[in-house]
């Protein structure tokens, strides 16, 4: 039965509470550190969680997955390289914001969103894990696959005013993500028989190659003086002036945490898909979307809410059904087990002490992350105050590194120099190598999504049926349709108003 | 100066002490385990368990190392390329270690089944047919009779394409004489939610994943007799249907593994294995441990491997 005696004493316990704040700390270095993420983490981290009970283990364990998903966010602000797949977004306005020369008031927001976000999906995991746990069943292959759809819309305000290069850049990352295994035959395309190439390009590898390698060449090419990177001052109250901004803007953490939370339920899907999808939907509720991309607050707090709010997201079906949301989860099911617990409803009742400790926990573990965060930010923004060769050197260096540690595999070394090449070429060229990042990480699932609701369509007899008749498949298909809409008509009355302004210009020198 | 000389001095007696000790016995370093499955999953939980009690048991610690992708043969390929210096060893799972050589596109590198020199079993996984809690099939008879009745529509969830779920579902198709339509799914986390939803009908699986589940329901088990993890599905047998199948997890090594090596591991996991603690979390992760030496496993696996054949010879899906 559930004890609340029990569960404080065990959470105010100094080790226990050293322990949480050691694996938060642990988490935030596993999330910084391109390449490395919460889901090696965690699974580094589980040996050394056998001795303990298991209530405490899973906090540890937990405490590292949120730590990680915030960890990402401080090399997408600092160097424009995304700590994780889910914090590419941040890089859109978290860098632009640095380059200001308001880094640290970026990281703060960064901190501030990526803990609100993880205390909603705690609250939401808490309160709702039950008749929440019905969503992750409600979403099947056909929506899997309407929600990449949807999902690729967003190219059209990732590249605004450039939607052909964008939709070129999308297209050039679904046919990359096809090399490798057909992830439902198994047979191999594209893999030039060769061992490396069966498994498909490894997304993480390439993404800091995309996102990592270019951001290096230009710091090179740009030269001394003009490198475009305000120097770092440190400045007084801006702790206090981030968080007044930050509530001012608080309802991207209701719109953010709930597409997180929604989508970290779906199995599958993840805080990489979601915080592309907060991004852009917070763009559309934007009194000024035509900021986004410049360094704006709400650019950084969309992506980071979203990503933390999937971490309690994913748990839910996680917990409540065996079913993991996200690949961490997937991680901290298998040390659920290796601990002796079985998921499922029945653990909230017959293991409620394991249960409330780690959900109680699992707050504290956020509140740990703020006060570390607001200690470790003063050492990050350091970055900046490195010389443009060294940071120069630096990059590169991780790059190699963060790729090899990954799996151990030069192939992935390999894939993120030629992303490194493929990105510059293409941001020289004014593509962007957001879409492209898009569509190599929505591929797979998009192919999954599709092939599977092939064979269902097939058994139901009318694929075509199948495909556009089921309820929640016409809402994302709805959803798709006005996002685009919306796009074009924006991008129709901007032009034209454009051409008006552009007309009374012409006009005036005749009077 | 003269004090950090000593110092010095003494640090070069001590590693030269370390150089020149004595060839000590197997094992002198940590032991590679390697997963070809990603995190968290049922190989995994398998590994990490061998991991959890091997402490105290084997001197050194096991270390788990994952070579994740294409459904193991990443992982496999790999292993059977390691260096047999007896301190990298492997997660092998079968049906899957016989049908990938057997099935692989021609001109495509990888592993033969050959290469994997057997070191032990350590669990086993019997297939079951599931349905969900609500589902109108109330019996295995029901399911095939309505099946039958409706060739091809009857929607089977199984994990992946010529896998070992594939070969059950072959496998009742031959003794029923019911069609199924099979959607393979990529993971057993992905048909869960596919059964509980009513994407598709049943799920021919592994009896770990219907553990795991909830508001889920056995028709009929692929053991001899009454699998102790869930004693209240019938088995083939008692419908009259001879039909066994399951999946076994074992390790392998690369080939030409020192002798003292196999012989020292092979104790030593039967000791692991032994251990109450060991197998009650074995089996609360839904497996029954079944461990046997590397000769034992052997046979398993040319057991597996003709059966395997002789299943794909009969769809035409082997010469």
């Amino acid at each position: 039965m559930f004890d609340p005696w029990f569960v404080f004493s065990h959470l105010l316990d100094p080790v226990t509470m050293l322990l949480m704040a050691l694996s938060a700390c642990f988490g935030i270095i596993m999330g910084a550190i391109p390449g490395l993420s919460g889901t090696l983490g965690i699974a580094l981290l589980l040996p050394f969680t056998f001795g303990l009970e298991p209530g405490l283990a899973l906090l540890m364990l937990g405490a590292v997955y949120c730590g990680s998903e915030y960890g990402g966010s401080i090399p997408s602000i600092l160097i424009n390289t995304p700590g994780t797949a889910a914090a590419l977004c941040t890089t859109f306005d978290g860098h632009p914001m640095a380059r200001n020369g308001q880094a640290q008031k970026a990281l703060l927001t960064a901190l501030l969103s990526s803990v609100f976000g993880g205390l909603f999906g705690v609250c939401s995991l808490v309160f709702l894990s039950v008749p929440l746990a019905r969503v992750a069943m409600s979403f099947g292959a056909p929506e899997q696959f309407w929600l990449c759809v949807f999902a690729l819309t967003i190219i059209a305000s990732l590249s605004s005013g450039h939607v052909l290069k964008g939709i070129i850049g999308a297209l050039l990352g679904l046919l990359l993500a096809c090399v490798g295994m057909d992830p439902i035959t198994g047979i191999p395309r594209f893999t030039f028989n060769t061992m490396e190439l069966m498994n498909g390009i490894n997304v993480v590898p390439a993404l800091i190659g995309l996102f990592a390698i270019p951001q290096a060449l230009m710091l090179i090419s740009s030269g001394e003086g003009k490198s475009g990177m305000a120097p770092y001052r440190p400045a007084p109250g801006v702790l206090l002036r981030t968080i007044k901004d930050f509530f001012r803007r608080i309802w991207v953490v209701g719109v953010s945490g709930m597409v997180g939370l929604i989508i970290g339920i779906m199995p599958g899907a993840g805080g990489n898909i979601a915080s592309f999808i907060a991004y852009n939907e917070t763009k559309r509720f934007s009194r000024h979307p035509e900021k986004f991309g410049t360094g704006v607050m709400e650019g950084i707090m969309a992506p980071e809410v979203c990503n933390n709010a999937v971490v309690g997201g994913a748990q839910i079906p996680m917990l409540t059904l065996g079913i993991p949301g996200s690949a961490p989860a997937a991680v901290m099911l298998g040390a659920l087990m290796t601990h002796g617990l079985k998921p499922g409803f029945a653990l909230f009742t017959e293991q409620s002490n394991v249960v409330f400790t780690y959900f109680i926990g699992l707050f504290l573990a956020n509140i740990m992350i703020l006060i570390l965060g607001l200690a470790l930010i003063r050492i990050f923004v350091r970055v900046l105050q490195v010389p443009q060769s060294f940071l120069f050197a630096a990059i590169v260096a991780m790059s190699v590194v963060g790729a090899y540690s990954i799996n151990n595999a030069v192939m992935d070394v390999l894939s993120m120099c030629a992303g490194g090449l493929l990105g510059y070429v293409l941001i020289r060229f004014r593509f962007g190598v957001a879409p492209l990042a898009l569509g190599l990480i929505l591929g797979t699932m998009m192919e999954e999504g599709f092939k599977l609701s092939l064979h269902l369509g097939a058994a139901e007899g009318n694929v075509l049926l199948f495909f556009f008749s089921r309820p929640q498949s016409l809402m994302l298909i709805v959803l798709t349709f006005l996002s685009l809409g919306y796009s074009i008509w924006k991008e129709i009355s901007a032009a034209r108003r454009a051409g008006a302004k552009g007309a009374c210009h012409e006009q005036q020198p005749q009077r | 100066m003269k004090k950090s000389s000593w110092f010095l001095a003494a640090f070069l007696t001590v590693t030269l002490g370390a150089g020149t000790a004595p060839a000590e016995d197997y094992p002198t370093k940590p032991i590679t385990l390697m997963t070809a499955f990603d995190a968290g999953g049922g190989s995994d939980v398998s590994h990490r368990l061998i991991e959890k009690f091997a402490r105290g048991v084997i001197s050194k610690p096991i270390v788990i190392t994952y070579r994740p992708g294409a459904g193991g043969e990443v992982g496999w390929t790999w292993l059977v390329g390691a260096k047999p210096d007896g301190y990298t060893i492997g997660g092998c799972d079968l049906p899957h270690i016989v049908l990938q050589p057997m099935l692989r596109a021609e001109g495509q590198p990888g592993y033969q089944t050959d290469q994997l020199n057997p070191l032990c079993c350590l669990v086993f996984d019997p297939d079951i047919v599931m349905v969900r809690e609500d589902s109108p099939f109330k019996t295995f008879a029901q399911l095939i009779e309505h099946a039958k009745a409706n060739p091809g529509t009857v929607k089977v969830g199984t994990v992946g394409k010529l896998t070992g779920d594939h070969l059950f579902l072959m496998q009742i198709e031959k003794l029923t004489g019911a069609k199924f339509a099979q959607v393979p799914y990529t993971g057993g986390g992905k048909v869960a939610p596919a059964l509980l939803s009513g994407e598709v009908d049943c799920y021919f699986g592994s009896t770990s994943n219907f553990l795991r589940m909830e508001k889920a329901r056995g028709l009929a088990l692929a053991t001899k007799e009454r699998y102790s993890l869930a004693p209240d599905v019938p088995t083939f047998a008692e419908l009259g249907f001879p039909l066994e199948s399951a999946k076994y997890r074992g390790i392998a090594t690369p080939q030409k593994f020192p002798r003292e090596a196999q012989e020292y591991l092979e104790a030593k996991l039967a000791e692991v294995c032994a251990n109450p603690e060991y197998m009650e979390s074995v089996r609360g992760a839904g497996l029954t441990p079944f461990f046997t030496n590397g000769a034992e496993f052997g046979e398993i696996i040319g057991r597996e491997q003709a059966k395997a054949r002789e299943i794909l010879k009969s769809y035409g899906l082997l010469k």
